[in-house]
């Protein structure tokens, strides 16, 4: 409230002397974006508990195996996914105290399976999102920056994403042999295409930005330009690419594994512990159910979580 | 005030550089390319497929090398590459897909594809259908609704429909609904009971798509300018989302729905496997396996062109949708 | 906005309500028309290639030969009325029946079966270009048959002159004739007293020549593309879908066949056909292993569980003898390596993959099936390996392994633990996998298998059962996965140590199996040659008399088993399940079609209980030994 009859004192009036760095600090903003987007994210109670879920839930399957061959005797013991004892009485037994997920067909222990499986199915995806996302990545942002790419990439994208994904997937698998390596390859093969395409659009909406142009003018390298201006607003884009891989990959070997071309039946996955509970569901539904909630969980919070960061990244949603 | 101009008749040369540099031809001659690249990579592909695999023990007890070797090389399996791809292209412009060998051991191809092709297609349609009625239904819903109780249970339903395998829960739904409800188990074209469930399984990923991608627009249409100013205005809330909000909604979307729609065509693999419908489903995958590589060309093929075709028509509903549009600046269409 | 969802609401209601109405609207089966299921899709339907069940099921009823199998087993007059043969039984003469008709696949009738159409059909047969066909059985049996094969085979090598010429030649070499109308005539290279056998075959079926002509490619393609005699036509095929058959008007039995309609549909996976059955929606279904002892923990279904009866199918394990693996393949020679793999399996444990209710009925220890061929006093050929038959599980005695294996480790390992024989180097199987020899023990196994989960799970129960039995330091099984093909990428390279493969058994006769499994035989896929077995399968295939015949027959046998080369493992079929069908109302015979036929099933309301059963079994089988007596005499 303007207090018209407050005392005007001389010191108001005296003069302000010129000073370069405190005109920086008015320009200067506290802002981070990292600072924000994590803040931001964290601020959603759903997503921070998802996200606790999926490091436990990740950080357990990739640990189990070093606290299982810890234990006395690992090989003959049933922390070994592959243990089994020689007699029908230890086959397909429901849940109990010695084995918490029961046992499947030939005596193993599900409980050890479901989380070696866990491992090798995060394995893979994570390999996928890794290569798909380098190469998309590289790719991508090339294509968008060097104009002359876009002719050929435009048609090598036309051409490779209009043959249906199962083509190259059996395919691949015929000729080379089902494993771990060709699925990676299978799905990879156009998978860098999409992330591509969309880093390429990206790209070309920051190519035309004021600060951008700016670099250009001050003659700014190549190079620089895309490490300085271009990749550090991608990498939020990658995080949730990653994150958003994993169901997709998950979801692609159960699929695979149910038309018979997935990762070999004697390595576990998560995918072949379904594959197999599925057939026998209704006698024993405990050997479904169990990978079954494991991997709802896992496909759930990288789904939520990836979803969740993509908006924190945002900047139109940082506080 | 601007003088008419005399519209003189174009010279036939230029005429003809106009025509091939117009859009359209370029667009087609492109897409030409583009399916004959793919055809090309998948002819590739399937002879570097191994050779194993025709022949069972049988086989081996009652046919010669000789005619072991007829029989590899009148199906086209064995044989100059290049020959058998210019033929297969030749076979192609006379409409002529050719046998397949494999599958159905003396059957056009044309006819397996008539036959199957009605199936998913009716699905497919039908699918669609639902999924943008119920679709939009839930995405306004959850709009309405934002942060409760509704829009939880909406996202609830989402996550899990677009994070858990697809193979888990349709197998789920299958057993008991049709226990529930007391419904045969598999499709019958003469019980219509059984259409329903296949066509509602078909729909739900679909539906949590449109549903997602309709609440986030309309969140963020809520803050546009102009939807502010129809506000103050004094326009009924349900005009705003009618009139503006959902037209405008459609526009993006209008890009990929009729390549959605041709696509359906491919038909879903485990939908059809597990209710039995004889659809084109499973087809592409069966041929590869069974290396019928007549059918596999033929059905890459089909895809392609539908994928292209979706592609081209999706454009153009675009171009008819949204005004701003034109065509000759289009390159990046993001 | 309420608007809206007052009509989801509503859509939604109506769509539960439908569902719910047309639930209630569903009947049950009909006790007239049986409802089965199939999960291999048939690609072409011609009657002489019918290598799955499904195709099975199809032909043996919309097509007739000359001889049927009762429901006891006994040769019948089917499109044959009677028949004669020569006191040497290589000519044999066949009355047909009058006015038996080829219908079209609406029922029509076209034109009446004749002689010829068998001649035609033999004709048809004999040509690979025509169609696949299990003619190597044949070949040797019909006169003039394996000459003419032969002369195809050398056309299309050689190329010389017009196909057709050669073609010609069938009428004049082989001994197949149609005398007149109706009475057709087989000449046979050899006596062969057991060729109804062979007719109950679909190698035997009749072939409208004209038809076949008129449909030209598309022969077999589609339910208009055939013509049909037996007891059913083709009223609907819809591939990936369904069949249906619909009774035959002009059958000349008609009045014998109670079921109406035959609806074999399609479906994903065998695990639906056990929901479809509980919901009364199918006349039978068959347990798969752990859904037996499921069901007969049930208390709701535990009394209509039913046994079937075992197939003729035999599956054994074969070692190679001219393994890649140099360490493998010197000690395979040694016989006492070879008895010790065979009392080292534990078959019953590997059975409880597929039947963890009754593993050991599925166990067979003789390579030739029983209950399937009777000599001319009535006695099962494998009575005479009635000690073998008896053993059961009891193959499997560890100890007796063992010490087997010590004498061969004394035999082939000298003192410094080096394999005789054998270089060390590296050796590459196939493309399936890459051993390093040592030439010392533990002897490397490759044990080859296929990626389902029952091969999986099997082949990691042998690698367990073989290692603990003798020792990890004394055998490694090595497991090695095939994706194709098993004949052709596995078994005829020859890129296993250790493999199984399922045989079945084609006539009544043991040279069937036993004659392919000479040097060189057909079915010898391990190669092993025994010249003792071959001279005693020579000297047996030239008596006559069948009980002398088998004898030899099963001392050859017994050589095989004995000496380790063929390790027998289980036999096929022998499931249980649950039905609707009168037990021992279907035909039945180990071999050919008619096990497939409807013809003479009666169906009932309720399934099967297990009194019922056994009730009707005892009469059946007091039925069956009036039977064979009258058929001694």
């Amino acid at each position: 409230m303007l207090n018209l009859k407050m005392k005007l004192s001389e010191e108001l009036f005296d003069r302000v002397d010129f000073d370069e760095t405190r005109s920086e600090k008015v320009a200067f903003s506290n802002y981070s974006y990292w600072r924000s987007t994590v803040r931001t994210f964290f601020k959603y109670k759903v997503s921070t508990v998802l996200f606790v879920v999926m490091v436990s839930f990740a950080s357990f399957s990739f640990l189990f195996p070093f606290i299982a061959q810890a234990m006395p005797e690992w090989e003959e013991s049933y922390y070994n996914p592959n243990y089994f004892m020689l007699d029908a009485g230890t086959f397909n037994k429901p849940p109990s105290e010695q084995h918490w997920f029961g046992t499947d067909a030939i005596g193993r222990d599900i409980w050890a399976r479901t989380w070696y499986g866990t491992r090798t199915s995060l394995l893979l995806g994570f390999t996928i999102a890794f290569f798909d996302v380098t190469l998309g990545l590289l790719a991508g942002a090339l294509w968008g920056y060097v104009k002359r790419m876009d002719r050929l990439m435009t048609e090598v994208y036309n051409v490779m994403t209009n043959i249906p994904m199962t083509v190259y997937l059996v395919l691949f698998t015929y000729i080379l042999k089902p494993g771990f390596w060709t699925i990676v390859l299978a799905m990879c093969f156009t998978g860098w295409l999409s992330i591509a395409r969309f880093i390429r659009n990206k790209v070309l909406a920051i190519r035309e930005s004021e600060y951008n142009i700016a670099s250009h003018c001050l003659g700014t390298p190549l190079r620089r330009i895309l490490t300085r201006n271009i990749f550090p607003f991608l990498v939020s884009i990658v995080i949730m690419q990653v994150a958003l891989t994993i169901p997709y990959s998950i979801g692609s070997e159960v699929f695979l594994g149910f038309i018979g071309l997935g990762l070999p039946v004697d390595q576990v996955s998560l995918g072949n512990l379904i594959n197999q509970g599925r057939a026998t569901f209704e006698i024993f539904p405990y050997q479904l159910i169990f990978p079954t909630v494991i991997l709802s969980f896992v496909t759930v919070a990288f789904y939520i979580v990836g979803n969740k960061f993509a908006d924190a990244a945002d900047p139109r949603n940082h506080v | 005030m601007a003088t008419a101009q005399k519209k003189t008749p174009a010279k036939p040369r230029t005429r003809m550089k106009r025509f091939f540099q117009s859009y359209g031809f370029r667009r087609s001659w492109q897409s030409a390319l583009t399916v004959f690249l793919v055809l090309f990579f998948v002819f590739v592909l399937l002879r570097l497929m191994p050779i194993e695999g025709y022949f069972t023990r049988q086989d081996y007890e009652i046919m010669t090398e000789a005619q072991r070797a007829d029989y590899l090389e009148e199906n086209g399996i064995t044989g100059n590459p290049v020959v058998l791809f210019f033929r297969f292209l030749g076979n192609l412009f006379r409409g002529d897909l050719g046998m397949s060998f494999r599958i159905q051991p003396n059957v056009e191809i044309t006819r397996i594809l008539s036959e199957k092709i009605p199936y998913s297609l009716m699905f497919g349609i039908a699918s669609m259908g639902i999924s943008l009625f119920f679709g939009f239904a839930l995405g306004m819903a959850m709009a309405h609704y934002k942060d409760r109780l509704v829009d939880g249970a909406g996202t609830l339903y989402v996550v899990v429909v677009r994070a858990v395998p697809s193979l888990i829960y349709l197998f789920l739904i299958q057993i008991w609904v049709t226990g529930f409800f007391n419904i045969p188990m598999t499709y019958s074209s003469k019980d219509p009971s059984t259409w329903f469930l296949p066509v509602i399984s078909l729909s739900l990923a679909s539906i949590a798509w449109y549903a997602i991608w309709l609440r986030r627009f309309m969140v963020d249409e809520e803050n546009k300018d102009y939807v502010k100013f129809a506000k103050a205005k004094g326009v009924p809330q349900k005009r705003i989302i009618s009139g503006h909000v959902l037209r405008n909604a459609l526009v993006p979307l209008a890009q990929y729905i009729p390549l959605q729609l041709l696509l359906t065509i491919s038909g879903s693999l485990i939908i059809e496997s597990i209710y039995s419908i004889p659809g084109m489903g499973g087809l592409l995958i069966e041929a590869i396996k069974e290396k019928d590589n007549g059918l596999v060309q033929s059905l890459v093929m089909l895809f392609s062109v539908l994928g292209v075709l979706g592609v081209y028509l999706g454009d153009m509903l675009m171009l008819l949708v949204d005004p701003r549009i034109k065509l000759a600046g289009k390159t990046d269409g993001e | 906005m309420v608007n809206k969802q007052k009509l989801l609401m509503a859509a939604f209601g109506m769509l539960l309500l439908a569902l719910t109405l047309t639930g209630y609207a569903q009947s049950g089966a009909s006790p007239d028309v049986y409802y089965s299921t199939y999960t291999t899709d048939v690609t072409i339907l011609k009657q002489y290639y019918v290598p799955d069940t499904t195709g099975k099921k199809v032909i043996a009823n919309v097509m007739d030969g000359l001889i049927e199998n009762d429901r006891f087993g006994f040769y019948a007059p089917s499109l044959a009325e009677s028949w004669t043969h020569s006191d040497d039984f290589t000519v044999w003469t066949f009355q047909l029946r009058k006015g038996a008709m080829w219908v079209d696949h609406s029922g029509k009738a076209r034109e009446e079966v004749t002689a010829q159409d068998f001649v035609d059909g033999l004709r048809y047969v004999a040509d690979p270009k025509k169609t696949k066909a299990d003619v190597s059985i044949i070949k040797n049996v019909i006169v003039g048959l394996a000459d003419y094969i032969g002369l195809l085979q050398d056309y299309d090598k050689n190329r010389k002159g017009a196909r057709e010429d050669v073609e010609k030649k069938f009428d004049e070499l082989v001994g197949v004739k149609a005398i007149d109308r109706y009475r057709v005539q087989y000449v046979l290279a050899s006596p062969t007293p057991f060729f109804e056998s062979f007719l109950v075959t679909e190698i035997f079926l009749p072939l409208n020549q004209k038809f076949v002509l008129e449909a030209g490619i598309r022969y077999g393609t589609s339910k208009e593309y055939l013509l049909y005699n037996g007891a059913y036509y083709l009223d609907t095929w819809q591939r990936n879908k369904e069949f249906v058959l619909v009774k035959n008007p002009h059958y000349y039995d008609k009045d014998k066949i109670a079921i109406q309609k035959v609806a074999l549909q399609k479906v994903a996976d065998s695990a639906t056909n056990i929901e479809m059955f509980k919901r009364g929606q199918l006349t039978s279904v068959s347990l798969a292993g752990n859904q037996i002892a499921f069901y007969m923990d049930n208390p709701k279904w535990k009394d209509f569980i039913n046994l079937s009866e075992k197939s003729s199918v035999v599956f054994w394990f074969f070692p190679n003898f001219r393994s890649k693996n140099a360490e493998f393949s010197a000690f395979i020679q040694q016989e006492s390596f070879r008895k010790a793999l065979y009392h080292a399996i534990d078959r019953l444990i590997l059975a409880q993959i597929y039947n963890s209710y009754d593993a050991e009925e599925m166990l067979i220890n003789t390579i030739l099936p029983d209950d399937v061929i009777f000599d001319e006093k009535g006695n099962d050929y494998t009575s005479a390996l009635q000690d073998l038959k008896d053993l059961g599980k009891g193959t499997y005695q560890p100890e007796l392994a063992r010490a087997y294996f010590q004498s061969a480790r004394e035999a082939l390992v000298d003192a410094k633990g080096m394999i005789k024989g054998v270089k060390p180097g590296k050796v590459k199987i196939g493309s399936l996998v890459e051993l390093d020899i040592d030439a010392k023990l533990p002897i490397q196994l490759v044990y080859t298998h296929g990626t389902s989960t029952d091969e999986t799970q099997m082949a990691l129960l042998l690698k367990a059962n073989l290692e603990q039995v003798f020792g990890k330091e004394n055998l490694r099984v090595v497991l090695a996965q095939y994706t194709n093909n098993k004949y052709e990428t596995v078994i005829l390279p020859g890129y296993y140590d250790l493999c199984y493969d399922s045989f079945s058994f084609k006539y009544a006769d043991p040279f069937a199996q036993l004659g392919r499994l000479v040097t060189g035989g057909e079915v010898n896929d391990g190669g092993f040659s025994v010249p003792e077995f071959d001279a005693l399968v020579a000297e047996a295939s030239s008596k006559i008399l069948l009980s002398e015949r088998y004898q030899l027959f099963a001392k050859a046998e017994r050589l095989l088993i004995e000496g380790g080369y063929i390790l027998p493992w289980e036999s096929g079929g022998g499931t249980y399940g649950m039905s609707k069908e009168k037990p021992f109302t279907a035909p039945r015979g180990g071999f050919g079609l008619s096990r497939f036929k409807y013809k003479g099933i009666v169906l009932q309301n309720d399934p099967v209980t297990k009194d019922e059963f056994e009730k009707l079994k005892t009469e059946y089988l007091k039925e069956l030994e009036e039977r064979k007596s009258i058929f001694n005499q």
